[in-house]
Formats: C-alpha cells, sequence, structure tokens
C-alpha cells in the first residue's frame, strides 16, 4: 500500500544518496564566511587559480570544532584546508583530527611570526588579529589610553561594551589592575589569580553592555550605546573606512591578540594541493594583499615591505603586538569550560 | 449516487454493498499500524538509533578505558591510601606511551580535563615524553609533573576506572563525587546547571500563556474575518515564518537597544527621558520568544476556530445567554483540541529555543541548550551535553504525558 | 441596553486586541525593512542614505540565489513528505487504543523534544556511515524526520473535530474507503493538514543547525548563508534577503487570493446550474 511504496522510496533514496556521495571533488577551502571569506578569496584563492593552482570550491562553517572531527570520525571527509582558531587547531591537533604540516613544502618562512608557524605542527598562521580597546574619537576627543581608564568610570563616564565570556575579558581585567602584558597568563593562573580578575570586573559590572557576535561591539559604539568596548580590530577598519567612522584604537594599552591558521583536515583526500594553497597564502604577495581586503594583519613580516602606507597604519604591526598579550590557548583549553561556567553564574547575579 | 447505489436491489448490487463492508476491529488495528508504519519507521530509524548512539555518550568512559587499560586494571589492586605502588606508575608509563603513537592522547586529554581543569595539559605534557617508558617510573612522572604525586589525582583516576560514569549526570545537576566517593555539591560559583533547567521551564511556561493569551483573541480575529481580509491577515501570522532568526533577532536589537527605535521614538516624542531597559533582560526574551513562537499557537487555534459552526453563538444567544456566557459555555470547549495543539507546540518549542535569547537577553537569560550546543560544538564535552540533553528530554516527555492525560480528561469533560 | 453595549465594547475591545496581536507579528519585520535600503554597513538608525547596493549583492553574488533555490527546494521536499507521512501517522495514531496512542505519540513527538544540537550531531554520525552526509537526500531526510512530529499534532487537533459516525455512515451508504476518505475525512482536517505543511516548511526553511552539520558545499541553505560570516559582522544583504521574501509572500497570498476567488465564483456559477 502507500506505506510499502513510501518504504521502498526511501531505501531507492538512500541508495541513490550513496552513489552520488562517491563522485570526486576538488580542493576545498572552508573558513567563516562573510568578509573574512571574501577576503580570503580575493587574496588567496582567486590568485592562487589564477596562477595555476588547483581549481578550489569554498564552504563555510560556524568555527564548531565538531563539525571538523565528526568529519574525520566518520571519514567522510568533505574539506580540506580549513580556517581554524587557536583553540580549535589546538585540540584538533590534540585529537588527531589535522595532518601534520610539513613546513620544508610551505614555501620561505623566515620570516613568519613564531606564532603562526610555532604554536602548533598541525597549523600555520595566516593572520593576526587583536581585542583592542575603541572609542569612539568623534564622541571622546582625549580618550582613554589605558585598560584603567577603561575602569574609570568618573573619568569617563558611560557604558563599556566587553565580549560576554572570560576570554579576552579576563586578561583585560588583569591588566587593568596593573599586571603588564607580559605577565597576564602567569598571574591568572596562579593561585587567587582568577579571582583577582572577577573582583576587578566587580568594579565596573554594573557599567558592562555585553556583546557576543562581532558586529555588535561596533555597533554599540556607533549608536552610542557604549563609550567605548573592546572590538575586534579588522571591524574598526572596517567601520572607519566603511562608515566613516573615527573609532580610534588603544594600542599602547595593550591588546590582547590571536591569529587564525590554516589545517589540513586528517585524511584529506587533496593533500598535496592544500599545501600548496596554504603555501600561497602565507607567501609575501598572499600576506601583503590581504590586509587590503580585511583589516586583519599579516603573519609574513615579509608583506609589511612595499604595503601601503596607509593600510600597514591600521593593523597589529611588529611593535604593536611586542606591547601586547598573546592569548594563550593552552590555558584556555585547559579552564575554557570552568571558567565559562563560573563567568555565567558571576555574570547572572 | 451513494443512496441509489444503497437503495438498488438485486445480486450485483448486494455483491457490491458487500465489498464495502465496514473495517472490524481486527483490520483497523492493522490499518492503524499500516498507517503510522512511515511515520514510526522514519522516527526511529532516523532519529532513535542515532539519538540513542549519542546519548550513550552520557554514560560513556571510554575514553579512559580505551587509552590506560593497564593503568586501570593496577589502581584496582589499591587500598586508595597515599600513593599507589611503583607497578602503577609504570603501567600508566605504558599506556601512555601507547596512547602516544595510537593517537588517543588527545581525546584522554580532554575526558581528564573534565575530570579537573588543567588535567588535560597534565595529560599532554606527560604522554608527549613517554617515547621510551622510564627505568624509573614514579620519579619520573612526578619530576615531570608533581601533579602526579598528590593522592587525590590517583583516586580520581580509581574513582572513573569503570566502563561505565556517573560523573557527567551528577555534573548535569550540580554535583560531583570527591576522591574519597561522596556525592557533594560543586562550589557555588560554578553552580549553574539547576538553575538553567528552573529558567528554561519557567522561561518556556511563560511564554506559553502569554502566547495562548494574546493568541487566542488574534486567531478569533482571523477565524471571524470577512474572506476579504483573510489573506492579508494570515499573511502577518505567515511573516514571520519567512524571516530567519538572524534577521528576527536583528530586528529586535534595532528596537529595543538604549539606542534603539524605540526608545528614540518615546525620548522624540517627549514621554520618557532617558532609555527604557528593554534589551539584554528578560523583558527582550520573552517578547523575541513570544514572537516567534505565535505562529504556532495562533495557527492551530484558528483552524480549531474554523471547525465551529458559525451560527451556534447565535443560537445560544436565542436560548437566552449572555455573549461571554455563550462564549464560554458553546465557543470555547470547542476550540479546546487547538488550544491544547498549541500550547504544547509553543511549549516544547520554547523549551529547545537558545539562538534568540543567547543574542537578544542578558546573561541572567541564557536556556539550558546554549550550553548543551556550547558543549557539544566547542568543548566536544558530549558526555555532559548527552547527559543535559537527555534530562531535558525526560523533563519534555514527562510534561508531555501529564499535559495529554490532563487535556484529555479536559476533552471528556464536554 | 446598558448590558448590550457593555458586550459590545468588550467585543470590540477582544477584537482590537486581537488586531493588534497580529500586527505585533509584523512590526520587527517592517522596522528594519528601511535598514535594507542603506547604503551603509551598520545596521543603525537613522540610515546615513538609501541606496540598492544590498539586493545588488543579493542579486549578483550567487552563493544567495543558489542558497535560496536550495532552501526552496529542501523546503518543498520536506513539505510533501512531512505532511504525507504526519497525515497517515495521525489516522493511524486515531485507532489506537488511548494506552497505545499516549506511547507511539510521545515516540512520534521525540524529534521535537530533543535539543536541535543533539539532533544535528547525532544525525551526522549516522548518516555520514550511510554516505549521506553533505547531500540533498540527507538533508531532506533529517528534516522531514523533524518535521513529522508538526504534522502529526495539527492533524490530530483537527481529527478531534471529526465526528466518527460520519465516516461510518458513509461508508454503510456505500462509500469506498478512498472517498470516505476524500469526501468526509479530509474537508474536516484539511485546516489541520494546511497548518502542518505550514509548519513543516517554517521547520525546514528556518533550521540552521542541522542544516550546518549535513549539508556540503552545494546544499548551502539560506539560514546558512544568512548565518555565515556573523562572526566578522551581520551583512545587511541578510535583511534584503528577508524583504524580499516579505515581498515574495505577499506577491503569493495575494494570487492565492485572487485564485481562489476566481475558483469560488466558478463554482459558485457551477452550482448554479444544477
Amino acid at each position: 500500500m502507500g506505506a510499502v511504496r513510501l518504504k521502498i522510496a526511501c531505501v531507492a533514496m538512500l541508495m541513490a544518496g550513496v552513489a552520488t556521495a562517491a563522485s570526486a571533488r576538488d580542493l576545498t577551502v572552508v573558513s567563516f564566511g562573510g568578509s573574512l571569506q571574501d577576503a580570503i578569496r580575493a587574496a588567496f584563492i582567486t590568485p592562487f587559480v589564477d596562477g595555476g593552482g588547483a581549481k578550489v570550491i569554498e564552504d563555510t562553517y560556524d568555527g564548531a570544532l565538531s563539525k571538523i572531527t565528526a568529519q574525520v570520525e566518520t571519514g567522510a571527509t568533505k574539506w580540506d584546508v580549513i580556517d581554524v582558531e587557536s583553540n580549535q587547531l589546538l585540540q584538533g591537533c590534540q585529537e588527531g583530527a589535522f595532518e601534520q604540516l610539513d613546513h620544508s613544502k610551505l614555501g620561505d618562512l623566515s620570516k613568519v611570526l613564531p606564532a603562526a608557524k610555532d604554536f602548533s605542527p598541525c597549523g600555520v598562521g595566516f593572520l593576526t588579529g587583536a581585542q583592542v580597546l575603541v572609542y569612539d574619537k568623534a564622541k571622546l576627543a582625549d580618550g582613554p589610553k589605558t585598560w584603567a581608564d577603561f575602569w574609570d568610570v568618573k573619568k569617563f563616564p558611560g557604558k563599556r561594551g566587553l565580549k560576554f565570556g572570560p576570554k579576552n575579558t579576563l586578561e583585560a581585567a588583569l591588566m587593568a589592575d596593573g599586571v603588564p602584558a607580559a605577565d597576564v597568563y602567569e598571574v591568572l593562573s596562579a593561585e587567587g589569580g582568577v579571582d583577582r580578575a572577577f573582583k576587578k570586573l566587580d568594579e565596573i559590572k554594573s557599567d558592562i553592555v555585553w556583546w557576543k557576535l562581532g558586529a555588535e561591539s561596533i555597533q554599540q559604539l556607533a549608536s552610542g550605546e557604549t563609550v567605548m568596548a573592546t572590538a575586534y580590530n579588522g571591524r574598526v577598519v572596517a567601520a572607519n573606512r566603511d562608515e566613516n567612522r573615527q573609532f580610534e584604537m588603544a594600542w599602547d594599552a595593550g591588546s590582547i591578540y590571536f591569529l587564525d591558521y590554516f589545517a589540513i583536515l586528517s585524511g584529506s583526500e587533496k593533500k598535496e594541493d592544500a599545501e600548496k594553497f596554504i603555501a600561497y597564502a602565507i607567501g609575501a604577495e598572499g600576506q601583503r594583499e590581504f590586509p587590503s581586503h580585511i583589516g586583519y594583519g599579516p603573519t609574513n613580516l615579509a608583506a609589511f615591505e612595499g604595503m601601503d602606507a596607509k593600510v600597514s597604519a591600521e593593523l597589529p604591526t611588529e611593535e604593536r603586538l611586542a606591547s601586547s598579550v598573546f592569548r594563550d590557548d593552552k590555558y584556555w583549553l585547559d579552564h575554557n569550560d570552568e571558567l565559562t561556567q563560573r563567568f555565567n553564574v558571576w555574570a547572572a547575579q | 449516487m451513494a443512496l441509489e447505489r444503497a437503495l438498488a436491489t438485486g445480486p450485483s448490487a448486494s455483491r457490491e454493498r458487500a465489498a464495502f463492508r465496514l473495517p472490524r476491529i481486527g483490520r483497523s488495528q492493522f490499518a492503524a499500524a499500516g498507517l503510522l508504519a512511515p511515520a514510526v519507521f522514519a522516527t526511529i530509524v532516523c532519529l532513535v538509533i542515532p539519538l540513542v548512539m549519542f546519548l550513550v555518550r552520557g554514560v560513556s568512559n571510554s575514553e579512559i578505558v580505551t587509552a590506560l587499560p593497564t593503568t586501570i586494571q593496577s589502581l584496582q589492586n589499591w587500598d586508595g591510601q597515599n600513593l599507589p605502588p611503583d607497578e602503577t606508575f609504570a603501567r600508566l608509563a605504558e599506556d601512555l606511551s601507547v596512547a602516544r603513537t595510537s593517537g588517543k592522547l588527545g581525546e584522554l586529554g580532554r575526558r581528564m580535563n573534565i575530570m579537573v581543569p588543567g588535567f588535560r595539559t597534565l595529560v599532554m605534557k606527560t604522554g608527549t615524553q613517554m617515547q621510551t617508558v622510564p627505568a624509573e617510573p614514579r620519579t619520573a612522572l612526578i619530576e615531570i609533573d608533581k601533579r602526579w604525586g598528590e593522592p587525590e589525582v590517583w583516586q580520581l583516576l580509581r574513582q572513573e576506572s569503570g566502563r561505565w560514569t556517573d560523573s557527567y549526570f551528577l555534573a548535569s545537576i550540580d554535583l560531583k563525587r570527591t576522591p574519597g566517593g561522596d556525592i557533594v555539591q560543586v562550589s557555588p560559583d560554578q553552580k549553574i546547571f539547576v538553575g538553567l533547567f528552573v529558567r528554561t521551564f519557567a522561561i518556556s511556561i511563560s511564554v506559553t500563556v502569554i502566547c495562548l493569551l494574546i493568541g487566542y483573541p488574534a486567531a478569533y480575529v482571523l477565524a471571524s474575518a470577512s474572506p476579504k481580509w483573510v489573506g492579508l491577515l494570515l499573511l502577518l501570522v505567515l511573516l514571520p515564518f519567512w524571516t530567519s532568526t538572524l534577521v528576527r533577532s536583528t530586528a529586535w536589537i534595532v528596537l529595543l537597544q538604549n539606542e534603539g527605535l524605540i526608545n528614540r521614538t518615546l525620548r522624540a516624542l517627549g514621554i520618557i527621558d532617558g532609555s527604557l531597559p528593554l534589551f539584554a533582560n528578560r523583558f527582550a526574551v520573552l517578547v523575541a520568544m513570544t514572537h516567534v513562537l505565535l505562529p504556532y499557537m495562533i495557527m492551530p487555534i484558528y483552524a480549531a476556530m474554523k471547525a465551529v459552526p458559525a451560527d451556534q453563538m447565535r443560537a445560544a444567544g436565542s436560548l437566552g445567554a449572555t455573549p461571554p456566557r455563550a462564549f464560554r459555555r458553546v465557543y470555547l470547549p470547542q476550540t479546546h483540541a487547538g488550544v491544547a495543539a498549541g500550547s504544547l507546540l509553543v511549549f516544547i518549542l520554547a523549551l529547545g529555543y537558545y539562538v534568540t535569547p543567547a543574542i537578544v537577553g542578558g546573561p541572567g537569560d541564557q536556556m539550558i541548550s546554549y550550553f548543551i550546543a556550547l558543549f557539544t560544538n566547542e568543548s566536544l564535552n558530549w558526555g555532559l551535553a548527552s547527559a543535559l540533553g537527555t534530562l531535558l528530554l525526560l523533563a519534555t516527555t514527562l510534561f508531555y504525558v501529564v499535559f495529554s492525560r490532563f487535556g484529555r480528561s479536559g476533552a471528556g469533560a464536554h | 441596553m446598558e448590558d448590550i453595549v457593555r458586550y459590545r465594547i468588550g467585543g470590540l475591545l477582544f477584537r482590537g486586541f486581537g488586531l493588534a496581536v497580529l500586527l505585533f507579528l509584523a512590526l520587527p519585520i517592517v522596522a528594519i525593512i528601511p535598514l535594507s535600503f542603506t547604503s551603509g554597513v551598520e545596521l543603525i538608525y537613522p540610515v546615513p542614505s538609501y541606496s540598492l547596493r544590498w539586493y545588488d549583492d543579493f542579486f549578483t553574488r550567487p552563493e544567495w540565489l543558489m542558497s535560496f533555490r536550495n532552501s526552496m527546494i529542501v523546503g518543498a521536499a520536506v513539505t510533501v513528505l512531512a505532511t504525507i507521512v504526519g497525515t497517515l501517522g495521525a489516522l493511524g495514531l486515531n485507532r489506537l487504543s488511548p494506552a497505545a496512542q499516549q506511547v507511539v505519540s510521545a515516540l512520534i513527538i521525540l524529534p521535537m523534544a530533543i535539543p536541535v544540537v543533539v539532533a544535528g550531531v547525532a544525525f551526522f554520525y549516522f548518516y555520514a556511515r550511510l554516505g549521506l552526509a553533505g547531500s540533498f537526500t540527507g538533508l531532506i531526510l533529517a528534516h522531514t524526520t523533524m518535521a513529522v512530529p508538526f504534522v502529526v499534532i495539527s492533524v490530530r487537533a483537527s481529527l478531534a473535530g471529526l465526528n466518527p459516525d460520519l465516516a461510518r455512515a458513509a461508508a454503510s451508504l456505500g462509500a469506498p474507503p478512498h472517498r470516505v476518505f476524500l469526501r468526509v475525512v479530509m474537508p474536516v482536517i484539511l485546516p489541520g493538514v494546511l497548518t502542518g505543511g505550514l509548519f513543516a516548511f517554517a521547520v525546514s526553511f528556518d533550521d540552521v543547525v542541522i542544516a550546518m552539520y549535513l549539508s556540503g558545499p552545494e546544499q548551502i541553505t539560506l539560514p546558512r548563508q544568512m548565518f555565515a560570516g556573523v562572526r566578522e559582522n551581520i551583512s545587511p544583504t541578510v535583511l534584503a534577503a528577508s524583504t524580499m521574501m516579505v515581498a515574495l509572500s505577499v506577491v503569493l497570498m495575494a494570487a492565492t487570493n485572487i485564485l481562489t476567488k476566481r475558483a469560488r465564483s466558478l463554482q459558485a456559477a457551477a452550482h448554479r446550474t444544477d
């Protein structure tokens, strides 16, 4: 009857599905979509393909490590090159989700930041980003210069925007409490370090406006919801460029910087092509092109040679990075769950 | 035509009539099974099996058992006092060495980090240095990391030596086991899940009640509208379906923030001076969730209302009932099925929602599914995600059973 | 006299409130339509100046049109499948004893009751082994499984209004089973079936979590496309897409209105000739 016919249809569809899955595929490069992926396409993918590299198709994901490990564990890998955040790279590498990279196949890495090439054997960093202290120069001519200023509600009254979550926020709190950038994680992981950070956050708790998505912090600044905030430097640059904003980044306060990495999915059929693509992406040419599309910095310092001065003025340069904290993802890998829980309890009180 | 056939006489007619016999009880059940088969098949094969495979992780301790087989065997003979014998240290060194080459080290580190934060580094640091098993395992391990010299670490390991573990379910209700084996509450600054469950149910119930109270009149307007306007009104109800979660959430950000549309308008009209706190709080969550779920309440009630004959209310009136009484006694009960269906849909959907509350709500408004998503996607703590998910599922099913019992007795009353 | 006035006012207030609620449904969507015409990138009022650049972005970028097409394909397939399976299921459920009904219906609404993230991962692991991950088939099956409970619940609600004697009477008068179904049962449950179908479409069209796990690069759906890049910014193209959906549904609704009006007048004309 209808039921039997339906069952047959189900099985037929299953078999059809199996058949189509067996076909070959092109090199698949995956990132987070939106303007970041546009930049990757413009600076890396298109020149790579035009220059005779393999054909590339793109996909997007939301950063969920589970999607990556699920593919590797079931063998149903559809991805090759992935743009991963540092904590995903660490964890994924530990759990065998990524291939170990052969640095000899990646070209001239002599001017590449140590944080990009030595951080993990499974990935190479291709952009530097930072969470910086930002304020609107049009509204605050003499704005905050340090994290202590960020915490000073008397000198600078108004709401502050902070990312909801312990990461980056606890570091900023410690820096506001006088801890130098180089010692932040030492203090944080020591006895009482976390308590000290939370106590510092208590001081301005009622003046905080939490943001979750990258665009929110900029929007809150733009609309006047907050008078200063932490924001991703790439977003700030975009706002200044596209919206004629005058957002000022207080680099001297010390930002918390991170890298995005390219990794190759374990078991990828296109490993050779993937390596060629990554080699192009961290080569001087690709790295020079990338920041003109999105405000994140290069990891290959050779890119700064011959870069438009207007572009490089907004980027995390070597000096700016020197006064900043490199986000310690090893620490966060151990403590993120526990501190996220604690943060949620604290924030809800 | 049917009537003619029924009245017809003669041999062919009676043969025809015999063919259309009423289904007897036995065949009814068989027919029921046939009709239900696709739905049940779809659910069981396509969902229950994969679901069970996932939920089993809520009690599974396979990571430790696979990576440290000889260690945990050796621990069974330990009395739990001070430190285990040298032999256990040797077994651990061997197991870690094997895990290193078989690629199981990361998984083990993740599992042990759930037990105690920081253990991931402990495992990775120790494991990566186990290319060869050291001659003096005890001193070597303690030198790599002094935590191996603490009895609690070994006691915890012994606790979690079984194939199965209750640690995830305990954690999902804010409990944990001490190294000694007692069940205690977690520290106050970590206690979150019980409150989350309560909050999730409270919000879901609130949203359901709100949707019911405001959705019923809306459905009534829809059902009693003239054909000219029905299309337009239906469009209003269906609009939220066409717009994605992201668009709706963005719209609420734009409307409700301190510098959002509503506050600016009120200020421009001189009604308020500063800003009303409409965003990043419970109000925003209730508004946003009601907006999303209202169509699920309105449509079933509307469908039920359409089935009520239009002249019944008039008849009730002509029999002497006042409009409110006619409404309560005649109209309302007949929409009962729609109300029940709508309430059920809204409640169950509300329980699982987390994206919208995460975007428009404040820190005190996270729902449980947000954490389930966090554990599933980011930290890969599938044990805890499963435990939380199982609890949510059980609570939902329990509610459904109670609700349908109550619904049936209510329906039976009329 | 006074009472009637009171009842009238009460009735008007009741209806007025209902209408306000319906308008509330449209409020946020309408409120951001102007933002889709912003010339800038930010989603805040006041709009600096108006432009069509985001609509242009939608139509020139292949990802948007492709994701829209994919969502429609999947949505249509899911609606048809889920409606059929769910309606049959509800009819079958009706014939069981009340005790059996409770058990089976609890099983059937399971997809609704589990956290969608858990469902997504569970589906992926299972479907990947069958080679269905990253295919339309897998996505459609998964969405259908999630959508069936909605149809079942809606149809069951309508079935409550079905008088069982009617079906029996029709059969006793000699109507074949399929005719009993079409002429007696179907008209009563039609609102439930249509509502269920609508919900099934909504479930599929708005889902992002399951699509994230089960769709490959060729099956990117509209919600996935909208959430893409949300780490960086929310592009106003998302609002443009949404406004066009709204416009599309208005057009569809108007078209349906005209068609039903025509069908009704044709029917009336046909009846008159009887």
